[in-house]
Protein backbone atom coordinates (compact mmCIF):
# COMPACT_ATOMS: atom_id res chain seq x y z
CA UNK A 1 0.00 0.00 0.00
CA UNK A 2 1.96 3.00 -1.25
CA UNK A 3 4.92 4.18 0.75
CA UNK A 4 4.23 2.49 4.03
CA UNK A 5 3.87 3.68 7.57
CA UNK A 6 4.19 7.39 6.93
CA UNK A 7 0.77 7.51 5.34
CA UNK A 8 -1.11 5.35 7.80
CA UNK A 9 -3.78 7.44 9.51
CA UNK A 10 -5.62 4.83 11.49
CA UNK A 11 -4.91 1.35 12.77
CA UNK A 12 -7.36 -0.93 14.48
CA UNK A 13 -5.48 -3.87 15.95
CA UNK A 14 -7.04 -7.18 17.02
CA UNK A 15 -10.20 -5.67 18.42
CA UNK A 16 -12.51 -7.97 20.29
CA UNK A 17 -15.84 -7.02 21.72
CA UNK A 18 -18.21 -9.60 23.14
CA UNK A 19 -21.19 -10.11 25.37
CA UNK A 20 -22.49 -13.15 27.19
CA UNK A 21 -25.74 -14.85 26.37
CA UNK A 22 -26.79 -17.86 28.46
CA UNK A 23 -23.24 -18.09 29.78
CA UNK A 24 -21.72 -18.32 26.31
CA UNK A 25 -19.62 -15.55 24.78
CA UNK A 26 -21.04 -13.93 21.65
CA UNK A 27 -18.62 -11.95 19.56
CA UNK A 28 -19.67 -8.64 18.05
CA UNK A 29 -16.12 -8.07 16.85
CA UNK A 30 -13.47 -10.78 16.77
CA UNK A 31 -9.83 -10.03 15.99
CA UNK A 32 -10.98 -7.09 13.93
CA UNK A 33 -8.01 -5.35 12.34
CA UNK A 34 -7.78 -2.71 9.67
CA UNK A 35 -5.60 0.14 8.48
CA UNK A 36 -6.65 3.35 6.86
CA UNK A 37 -4.22 5.26 4.68
CA UNK A 38 -4.32 9.02 4.75
CA UNK A 39 -6.40 10.41 1.91
CA UNK A 40 -8.34 7.21 1.29
CA UNK A 41 -11.96 6.27 1.57
CA UNK A 42 -12.37 2.82 3.03
CA UNK A 43 -15.75 1.15 3.31
CA UNK A 44 -16.77 -1.38 5.89
CA UNK A 45 -19.33 -3.48 4.05
CA UNK A 46 -21.58 -6.08 5.58
CA UNK A 47 -25.13 -7.23 6.25
CA UNK A 48 -27.10 -5.81 9.16
CA UNK A 49 -26.02 -7.26 12.46
CA UNK A 50 -22.49 -8.05 11.26
CA UNK A 51 -20.88 -5.60 13.67
CA UNK A 52 -19.91 -2.88 11.18
CA UNK A 53 -21.54 -0.02 13.09
CA UNK A 54 -19.96 -1.27 16.31
CA UNK A 55 -16.60 -1.31 14.56
CA UNK A 56 -17.09 2.33 13.55
CA UNK A 57 -18.18 3.31 17.08
CA UNK A 58 -15.11 1.60 18.49
CA UNK A 59 -12.83 3.40 16.04
CA UNK A 60 -14.38 6.73 17.04
CA UNK A 61 -13.95 6.02 20.75
CA UNK A 62 -17.71 5.85 21.40
CA UNK A 63 -17.68 2.26 22.64
CA UNK A 64 -15.42 0.31 24.98
CA UNK A 65 -13.72 -2.89 23.84
CA UNK A 66 -12.60 -6.08 25.57
CA UNK A 67 -9.20 -6.26 23.91
CA UNK A 68 -7.17 -4.72 21.14
CA UNK A 69 -6.51 -1.07 20.40
CA UNK A 70 -7.23 1.78 18.03
CA UNK A 71 -4.39 4.09 17.04
CA UNK A 72 -4.77 7.37 15.23
CA UNK A 73 -1.39 8.54 13.95
CA UNK A 74 0.08 6.15 16.50
CA UNK A 75 -1.88 7.55 19.45
CA UNK A 76 -4.31 5.43 21.36
CA UNK A 77 -7.98 6.39 21.02
CA UNK A 78 -10.12 5.95 24.12
CA UNK A 79 -12.80 8.62 23.81
CA UNK A 80 -14.52 10.60 21.06
CA UNK A 81 -12.79 13.81 20.01
CA UNK A 82 -12.46 16.38 17.26
CA UNK A 83 -9.83 14.23 15.55
CA UNK A 84 -12.52 11.85 14.27
CA UNK A 85 -15.97 13.23 13.57
CA UNK A 86 -18.93 10.94 13.00
CA UNK A 87 -21.68 11.53 10.46
CA UNK A 88 -24.64 9.41 11.51
CA UNK A 89 -27.37 7.69 9.57
CA UNK A 90 -30.03 9.58 11.55
CA UNK A 91 -31.08 12.63 9.57
CA UNK A 92 -31.91 14.37 12.84
CA UNK A 93 -28.32 14.71 13.94
CA UNK A 94 -28.17 18.48 13.47
CA UNK A 95 -29.40 20.40 16.49
CA UNK A 96 -32.97 21.51 15.66
CA UNK A 97 -32.62 24.58 17.88
CA UNK A 98 -29.80 26.02 15.79
CA UNK A 99 -30.16 27.19 12.22
CA UNK A 100 -27.95 25.53 9.63
CA UNK A 101 -25.33 28.25 9.82
CA UNK A 102 -25.07 28.00 13.62
CA UNK A 103 -24.97 24.19 13.48
CA UNK A 104 -21.97 24.40 11.17
CA UNK A 105 -20.30 27.28 13.01
CA UNK A 106 -20.60 25.39 16.32
CA UNK A 107 -17.49 23.21 15.93
CA UNK A 108 -15.54 26.12 14.44
CA UNK A 109 -16.28 28.24 17.52
CA UNK A 110 -15.27 25.39 19.78
CA UNK A 111 -12.02 24.72 18.00
CA UNK A 112 -11.01 28.34 17.49
CA UNK A 113 -12.24 30.04 20.64
CA UNK A 114 -10.25 33.24 20.20
CA UNK A 115 -10.93 33.91 16.56
CA UNK A 116 -13.27 36.81 15.63
CA UNK A 117 -16.87 36.29 14.60
CA UNK A 118 -16.06 36.94 10.95
CA UNK A 119 -13.86 33.85 11.01
CA UNK A 120 -16.75 31.56 11.98
CA UNK A 121 -19.09 33.23 9.53
CA UNK A 122 -16.66 32.78 6.66
CA UNK A 123 -15.94 29.17 7.54
CA UNK A 124 -19.63 28.29 7.91
CA UNK A 125 -20.39 30.01 4.61
CA UNK A 126 -17.56 28.15 2.85
CA UNK A 127 -18.76 24.81 4.19
CA UNK A 128 -22.34 25.52 3.11
CA UNK A 129 -21.07 26.29 -0.35
CA UNK A 130 -18.93 23.14 -0.36
CA UNK A 131 -21.98 20.95 0.23
CA UNK A 132 -24.23 22.90 -2.14
CA UNK A 133 -26.37 24.58 0.50
CA UNK A 134 -25.42 28.21 -0.05
CA UNK A 135 -28.37 30.42 0.79
CA UNK A 136 -29.77 27.99 3.36
CA UNK A 137 -27.76 29.22 6.34
CA UNK A 138 -30.73 30.72 8.13
CA UNK A 139 -32.94 27.65 7.63
CA UNK A 140 -33.69 25.44 10.60
CA UNK A 141 -33.13 21.69 10.14
CA UNK A 142 -36.86 20.94 10.16
CA UNK A 143 -37.27 23.23 7.14
CA UNK A 144 -34.85 21.11 5.10
CA UNK A 145 -35.26 17.75 3.37
CA UNK A 146 -33.53 14.63 4.68
CA UNK A 147 -30.87 14.84 1.99
CA UNK A 148 -30.19 18.50 2.74
CA UNK A 149 -29.87 17.72 6.43
CA UNK A 150 -27.28 15.04 5.64
CA UNK A 151 -25.40 17.60 3.54
CA UNK A 152 -25.55 19.87 6.58
CA UNK A 153 -24.17 17.12 8.79
CA UNK A 154 -21.30 16.61 6.34
CA UNK A 155 -20.65 20.36 6.36
CA UNK A 156 -20.58 20.35 10.16
CA UNK A 157 -18.08 17.47 10.11
CA UNK A 158 -15.89 19.24 7.52
CA UNK A 159 -16.00 22.46 9.54
CA UNK A 160 -14.46 20.57 12.44
CA UNK A 161 -11.33 19.85 10.38
CA UNK A 162 -10.97 16.26 11.66
CA UNK A 163 -8.13 13.93 10.70
CA UNK A 164 -10.73 11.34 9.80
CA UNK A 165 -14.43 11.39 9.02
CA UNK A 166 -16.47 8.42 10.16
CA UNK A 167 -19.68 7.81 8.25
CA UNK A 168 -22.29 5.38 9.48
CA UNK A 169 -24.61 4.65 6.54
CA UNK A 170 -25.16 8.39 6.14
CA UNK A 171 -27.12 8.03 2.89
CA UNK A 172 -29.27 5.05 3.86
CA UNK A 173 -32.40 7.06 4.64
CA UNK A 174 -32.71 9.15 1.50
CA UNK A 175 -34.23 8.31 -1.87
CA UNK A 176 -32.09 6.73 -4.61
CA UNK A 177 -31.60 9.90 -6.66
CA UNK A 178 -30.58 11.92 -3.63
CA UNK A 179 -28.29 9.10 -2.57
CA UNK A 180 -26.44 9.21 -5.89
CA UNK A 181 -25.96 12.94 -5.63
CA UNK A 182 -24.73 12.66 -2.03
CA UNK A 183 -22.22 10.02 -3.10
CA UNK A 184 -21.04 12.34 -5.87
CA UNK A 185 -20.81 15.15 -3.34
CA UNK A 186 -18.62 13.02 -1.08
CA UNK A 187 -16.31 12.07 -3.95
CA UNK A 188 -16.18 15.69 -5.08
CA UNK A 189 -15.11 16.91 -1.65
CA UNK A 190 -12.66 14.03 -1.38
CA UNK A 191 -10.99 15.08 -4.65
CA UNK A 192 -11.00 18.71 -3.57
CA UNK A 193 -9.72 18.30 -0.03
CA UNK A 194 -8.16 14.86 0.21
CA UNK A 195 -10.38 13.53 2.99
CA UNK A 196 -9.72 10.36 4.92
CA UNK A 197 -12.97 8.50 5.46
CA UNK A 198 -14.17 5.28 7.05
CA UNK A 199 -17.58 4.63 5.55
CA UNK A 200 -19.95 1.97 6.85
CA UNK A 201 -22.57 0.64 4.44
CA UNK A 202 -24.61 -2.42 3.57
CA UNK A 203 -25.01 -1.21 -0.03
CA UNK A 204 -22.52 -3.00 -2.31
CA UNK A 205 -22.93 -0.55 -5.18
CA UNK A 206 -22.34 2.35 -2.82
CA UNK A 207 -19.16 0.73 -1.52
CA UNK A 208 -17.95 0.06 -5.07
CA UNK A 209 -18.67 3.64 -6.14
CA UNK A 210 -17.01 5.57 -3.34
CA UNK A 211 -14.21 3.39 -1.93
CA UNK A 212 -10.50 3.10 -2.47
CA UNK A 213 -10.62 -0.08 -0.46
CA UNK A 214 -13.44 -2.25 0.79
CA UNK A 215 -13.43 -4.23 4.01
CA UNK A 216 -15.92 -7.07 3.89
CA UNK A 217 -17.36 -8.43 7.10
CA UNK A 218 -18.99 -11.83 7.41
CA UNK A 219 -22.45 -12.38 8.77
CA UNK A 220 -22.55 -12.74 12.56
CA UNK A 221 -18.92 -13.74 13.03
CA UNK A 222 -17.61 -10.26 13.86
CA UNK A 223 -14.61 -11.08 11.67
CA UNK A 224 -13.04 -9.33 8.74
CA UNK A 225 -13.39 -11.56 5.68
CA UNK A 226 -11.35 -9.61 3.22
CA UNK A 227 -9.86 -6.18 2.64
CA UNK A 228 -9.40 -5.45 -1.02
CA UNK A 229 -8.45 -2.62 -3.30
CA UNK A 230 -11.49 -1.43 -5.23
CA UNK A 231 -11.25 -0.92 -9.00
CA UNK A 232 -14.60 0.72 -9.50
CA UNK A 233 -14.30 3.94 -7.55
CA UNK A 234 -16.19 6.74 -9.32
CA UNK A 235 -17.66 4.35 -11.87
CA UNK A 236 -21.21 3.12 -12.07
CA UNK A 237 -21.97 -0.29 -13.66
CA UNK A 238 -19.64 0.18 -16.57
CA UNK A 239 -18.28 -3.22 -17.43
CA UNK A 240 -19.52 -6.79 -17.36
CA UNK A 241 -17.16 -7.77 -14.56
CA UNK A 242 -18.73 -5.11 -12.34
CA UNK A 243 -21.67 -7.43 -11.90
CA UNK A 244 -19.37 -10.38 -11.30
CA UNK A 245 -17.64 -8.43 -8.56
CA UNK A 246 -20.95 -7.40 -7.06
CA UNK A 247 -22.19 -10.98 -7.01
CA UNK A 248 -18.94 -12.21 -5.50
CA UNK A 249 -19.10 -9.67 -2.66
CA UNK A 250 -22.75 -10.48 -2.04
CA UNK A 251 -21.93 -14.15 -1.57
CA UNK A 252 -19.14 -13.28 0.84
CA UNK A 253 -21.35 -11.02 2.89
CA UNK A 254 -24.13 -13.57 3.21
CA UNK A 255 -21.91 -16.60 3.79
CA UNK B 1 -61.63 33.36 12.87
CA UNK B 2 -61.32 31.39 16.11
CA UNK B 3 -60.15 34.52 17.87
CA UNK B 4 -63.11 36.48 16.55
CA UNK B 5 -65.52 33.86 17.80
CA UNK B 6 -63.85 33.88 21.22
CA UNK B 7 -64.12 37.65 21.33
CA UNK B 8 -67.76 37.48 20.23
CA UNK B 9 -68.52 35.02 23.04
CA UNK B 10 -66.90 37.34 25.59
CA UNK B 11 -68.90 40.32 24.28
CA UNK B 12 -72.10 38.29 24.39
CA UNK B 13 -71.49 37.40 28.03
CA UNK B 14 -70.81 41.04 28.80
CA UNK B 15 -74.03 42.09 27.02
CA UNK B 16 -76.11 39.51 28.91
CA UNK B 17 -74.59 40.71 32.15
CA UNK B 18 -75.37 44.34 31.30
CA UNK B 19 -78.95 43.45 30.36
CA UNK B 20 -79.37 41.44 33.57
CA UNK B 21 -78.10 44.29 35.71
CA UNK B 22 -80.00 47.05 33.87
CA UNK B 23 -83.28 45.13 34.01
CA UNK B 24 -82.90 44.77 37.77
CA UNK B 25 -82.85 40.96 37.64
CA UNK B 26 -79.33 40.96 39.07
CA UNK B 27 -79.43 42.42 42.57
CA UNK B 28 -76.41 44.78 42.85
CA UNK B 29 -75.90 43.50 46.42
CA UNK B 30 -75.45 40.00 45.02
CA UNK B 31 -73.64 40.73 41.77
CA UNK B 32 -72.51 44.21 40.64
CA UNK B 33 -73.21 45.73 37.24
CA UNK B 34 -70.47 46.00 34.60
CA UNK B 35 -70.37 49.74 35.16
CA UNK B 36 -69.76 49.31 38.90
CA UNK B 37 -66.94 46.86 38.25
CA UNK B 38 -65.40 49.15 35.63
CA UNK B 39 -65.60 52.07 38.05
CA UNK B 40 -64.01 50.00 40.79
CA UNK B 41 -61.18 48.99 38.47
CA UNK B 42 -60.59 52.57 37.33
CA UNK B 43 -60.57 53.85 40.91
CA UNK B 44 -58.33 51.02 42.00
CA UNK B 45 -55.75 51.88 39.37
CA UNK B 46 -56.16 55.64 39.88
CA UNK B 47 -55.48 55.34 43.60
CA UNK B 48 -52.57 53.07 42.85
CA UNK B 49 -53.63 50.36 45.30
CA UNK B 50 -54.55 47.86 42.64
CA UNK B 51 -51.24 48.19 40.82
CA UNK B 52 -49.30 47.76 44.06
CA UNK B 53 -51.35 44.65 44.86
CA UNK B 54 -50.83 43.17 41.40
CA UNK B 55 -47.10 43.79 41.57
CA UNK B 56 -46.99 42.29 45.05
CA UNK B 57 -48.63 39.10 43.78
CA UNK B 58 -46.51 38.96 40.63
CA UNK B 59 -43.34 39.40 42.64
CA UNK B 60 -44.22 36.43 44.84
CA UNK B 61 -45.18 34.26 41.92
CA UNK B 62 -42.06 35.29 40.01
CA UNK B 63 -39.85 34.30 42.91
CA UNK B 64 -41.75 31.05 43.39
CA UNK B 65 -41.40 30.09 39.72
CA UNK B 66 -37.74 31.07 39.66
CA UNK B 67 -36.99 28.88 42.66
CA UNK B 68 -39.02 26.01 41.16
CA UNK B 69 -37.24 26.36 37.82
CA UNK B 70 -33.77 26.33 39.35
CA UNK B 71 -34.64 23.36 41.57
CA UNK B 72 -36.04 21.47 38.58
CA UNK B 73 -32.94 22.12 36.46
CA UNK B 74 -30.57 21.04 39.23
CA UNK B 75 -32.64 17.96 40.08
CA UNK B 76 -33.06 17.13 36.39
CA UNK B 77 -29.32 17.28 35.89
CA UNK B 78 -28.70 15.07 38.93
CA UNK B 79 -31.19 12.58 37.47
CA UNK B 80 -29.19 12.44 34.25
CA UNK B 81 -25.87 11.96 36.01
CA UNK B 82 -26.72 9.55 38.83
CA UNK B 83 -28.03 6.08 38.10
CA UNK B 84 -31.26 5.37 39.93
CA UNK B 85 -31.80 8.96 41.08
CA UNK B 86 -34.46 9.52 38.42
CA UNK B 87 -36.60 6.72 39.86
CA UNK B 88 -36.26 8.15 43.37
CA UNK B 89 -37.27 11.62 42.21
CA UNK B 90 -40.09 10.11 40.15
CA UNK B 91 -41.48 8.38 43.23
CA UNK B 92 -41.25 11.54 45.35
CA UNK B 93 -43.00 13.55 42.64
CA UNK B 94 -45.78 10.97 42.39
CA UNK B 95 -46.27 10.98 46.17
CA UNK B 96 -46.23 14.71 46.86
CA UNK B 97 -47.65 16.11 43.61
CA UNK B 98 -51.33 15.38 44.49
CA UNK B 99 -51.14 17.15 47.89
CA UNK B 100 -53.14 20.39 47.74
CA UNK B 101 -51.01 23.33 48.85
CA UNK B 102 -53.68 24.43 51.31
CA UNK B 103 -53.29 21.11 53.13
CA UNK B 104 -49.66 21.99 53.78
CA UNK B 105 -50.49 25.35 55.36
CA UNK B 106 -50.44 24.28 59.02
CA UNK B 107 -47.03 22.71 58.53
CA UNK B 108 -45.69 25.72 56.66
CA UNK B 109 -47.00 28.11 59.31
CA UNK B 110 -45.21 26.13 61.99
CA UNK B 111 -42.01 26.24 59.97
CA UNK B 112 -41.83 29.85 58.82
CA UNK B 113 -44.87 31.72 60.16
CA UNK B 114 -47.30 33.54 57.90
CA UNK B 115 -45.11 35.98 55.94
CA UNK B 116 -44.00 36.13 52.31
CA UNK B 117 -41.79 33.08 52.81
CA UNK B 118 -44.82 30.94 53.64
CA UNK B 119 -46.63 32.07 50.48
CA UNK B 120 -43.55 31.36 48.38
CA UNK B 121 -43.28 27.87 49.83
CA UNK B 122 -46.90 27.20 48.91
CA UNK B 123 -46.26 28.54 45.39
CA UNK B 124 -43.16 26.41 44.99
CA UNK B 125 -45.13 23.38 46.13
CA UNK B 126 -47.79 24.14 43.51
CA UNK B 127 -45.28 24.77 40.72
CA UNK B 128 -42.30 22.53 41.33
CA UNK B 129 -43.88 19.06 41.20
CA UNK B 130 -45.69 19.35 37.85
CA UNK B 131 -42.63 21.10 36.43
CA UNK B 132 -40.36 18.33 37.70
CA UNK B 133 -42.65 15.70 36.24
CA UNK B 134 -42.36 17.37 32.83
CA UNK B 135 -38.61 17.79 33.14
CA UNK B 136 -38.29 14.05 33.84
CA UNK B 137 -40.38 13.20 30.77
CA UNK B 138 -38.36 15.72 28.77
CA UNK B 139 -35.05 14.17 29.77
CA UNK B 140 -36.33 10.71 28.88
CA UNK B 141 -37.35 12.00 25.45
CA UNK B 142 -33.99 13.56 24.45
CA UNK B 143 -32.65 11.62 21.45
CA UNK B 144 -29.41 9.96 22.50
CA UNK B 145 -27.74 11.08 19.29
CA UNK B 146 -27.49 14.68 20.56
CA UNK B 147 -25.30 13.57 23.45
CA UNK B 148 -23.22 11.47 21.10
CA UNK B 149 -22.71 14.54 18.91
CA UNK B 150 -21.90 16.55 22.05
CA UNK B 151 -19.25 14.00 23.07
CA UNK B 152 -17.79 14.05 19.59
CA UNK B 153 -17.49 17.86 19.59
CA UNK B 154 -16.00 18.03 23.08
CA UNK B 155 -18.94 19.55 24.97
CA UNK B 156 -18.28 20.31 28.63
CA UNK B 157 -20.77 19.40 31.35
CA UNK B 158 -22.15 22.94 31.27
CA UNK B 159 -22.59 22.74 27.50
CA UNK B 160 -24.27 19.35 27.79
CA UNK B 161 -26.85 21.01 30.07
CA UNK B 162 -27.37 24.39 28.45
CA UNK B 163 -26.65 23.60 24.82
CA UNK B 164 -28.20 20.15 24.56
CA UNK B 165 -30.40 19.01 27.45
CA UNK B 166 -32.39 22.21 27.96
CA UNK B 167 -33.11 23.08 24.31
CA UNK B 168 -33.71 19.41 23.46
CA UNK B 169 -36.34 19.10 26.18
CA UNK B 170 -37.74 22.62 25.66
CA UNK B 171 -41.23 21.46 24.61
CA UNK B 172 -41.59 19.59 27.90
CA UNK B 173 -40.03 22.37 29.96
CA UNK B 174 -42.39 24.97 28.47
CA UNK B 175 -45.42 22.71 28.95
CA UNK B 176 -44.24 22.16 32.53
CA UNK B 177 -43.95 25.89 33.14
CA UNK B 178 -47.46 26.42 31.78
CA UNK B 179 -48.91 23.99 34.30
CA UNK B 180 -46.59 25.34 36.97
CA UNK B 181 -47.79 28.88 36.27
CA UNK B 182 -51.47 27.90 36.53
CA UNK B 183 -50.91 25.96 39.75
CA UNK B 184 -48.73 28.69 41.23
CA UNK B 185 -51.34 31.34 40.45
CA UNK B 186 -54.05 29.31 42.23
CA UNK B 187 -51.75 28.56 45.16
CA UNK B 188 -50.85 32.22 45.48
CA UNK B 189 -54.44 33.46 45.62
CA UNK B 190 -55.46 30.83 48.21
CA UNK B 191 -52.42 31.48 50.36
CA UNK B 192 -52.96 35.25 50.27
CA UNK B 193 -56.57 34.89 51.32
CA UNK B 194 -55.64 32.73 54.26
CA UNK B 195 -52.51 34.55 55.40
CA UNK B 196 -53.77 38.06 54.72
CA UNK B 197 -51.28 40.85 54.30
CA UNK B 198 -47.62 40.28 54.91
CA UNK B 199 -46.57 43.44 56.68
CA UNK B 200 -48.30 46.49 55.22
CA UNK B 201 -48.74 45.32 51.67
CA UNK B 202 -50.89 42.52 50.34
CA UNK B 203 -51.54 40.96 46.99
CA UNK B 204 -54.56 40.65 44.78
CA UNK B 205 -55.94 37.66 46.71
CA UNK B 206 -55.76 39.67 49.89
CA UNK B 207 -57.48 42.60 48.16
CA UNK B 208 -60.45 40.42 47.25
CA UNK B 209 -60.68 39.09 50.75
CA UNK B 210 -60.45 42.58 52.23
CA UNK B 211 -63.25 43.81 49.93
CA UNK B 212 -65.58 41.31 51.52
CA UNK B 213 -65.05 42.87 54.93
CA UNK B 214 -66.16 46.24 53.51
CA UNK B 215 -69.07 44.68 51.57
CA UNK B 216 -67.33 46.08 48.47
CA UNK B 217 -68.89 43.64 46.04
CA UNK B 218 -67.66 45.52 42.95
CA UNK B 219 -64.17 45.35 44.43
CA UNK B 220 -64.44 41.58 44.81
CA UNK B 221 -65.55 41.10 41.22
CA UNK B 222 -62.94 43.49 39.86
CA UNK B 223 -60.32 41.44 41.72
CA UNK B 224 -61.62 38.32 40.00
CA UNK B 225 -61.37 40.11 36.68
CA UNK B 226 -57.76 41.01 37.33
CA UNK B 227 -56.97 37.39 38.14
CA UNK B 228 -58.60 36.23 34.92
CA UNK B 229 -56.88 38.89 32.84
CA UNK B 230 -53.43 38.15 34.21
CA UNK B 231 -53.99 34.42 33.75
CA UNK B 232 -55.01 34.83 30.12
CA UNK B 233 -52.28 37.37 29.37
CA UNK B 234 -49.52 35.16 30.69
CA UNK B 235 -50.85 32.04 29.03
CA UNK B 236 -51.55 33.51 25.61
CA UNK B 237 -48.98 36.22 25.32
CA UNK B 238 -46.02 35.35 27.52
CA UNK B 239 -46.03 31.61 26.82
CA UNK B 240 -47.27 32.17 23.28
CA UNK B 241 -44.35 34.52 22.67
CA UNK B 242 -41.83 32.09 24.15
CA UNK B 243 -43.20 29.19 22.10
CA UNK B 244 -43.08 31.18 18.89
CA UNK B 245 -39.47 32.13 19.55
CA UNK B 246 -38.38 28.61 20.47
CA UNK B 247 -40.14 25.29 19.89
CA UNK B 248 -42.33 26.51 17.04
CA UNK B 249 -39.39 28.06 15.25
CA UNK B 250 -37.35 24.90 15.79
CA UNK B 251 -40.11 22.59 14.54
CA UNK B 252 -40.25 20.93 17.94
CA UNK B 253 -43.77 21.97 19.00
CA UNK B 254 -46.01 19.06 19.93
Amino acid sequence: MGNGRMNTALQAINITKKYFKDGKPKFILRDFSMEVQKGQIISILGASGCGKTTALNVIGGFEKIDSGQVLLHGEKIEAPSFSMIMVFQDSHQLFPWLDLHDNIAMPVKKRHKKKPKAFYEKKAYDMLEQVGLEGYGNYYPHELSGGMRQRGAIARALASEPDLILMDEPFANVDAITRDSLQDLLLGIWKDKGLTVVFVTHDIEEALYISDRILIMGKESGKVKRIAKNEWKGLRKTKEDYFDEKERIKNEIMA
Amino acid sequence: MKRLRGLAAALLLLALWQVGSASGRLDPMVFPSPADVAESLVNGFAEGDLLVQILFSLELIGKGLLISGLLAIITGYACMKMDGFREIVGTIVTLIHPLPGVALLPLVILWVGTGKAAIIIIIVHGAFWPLMQNVLSGIAAIPYIYFKVGDNYGFSTREQIFRISIPASAPFIIAGFKIAWARAWRALISAEMIFGAAGLAGGIGWAIYKSRVFMDIAGIVSGLFIIMLIGITVEKFVFGFIEKRTVEKWGMAE
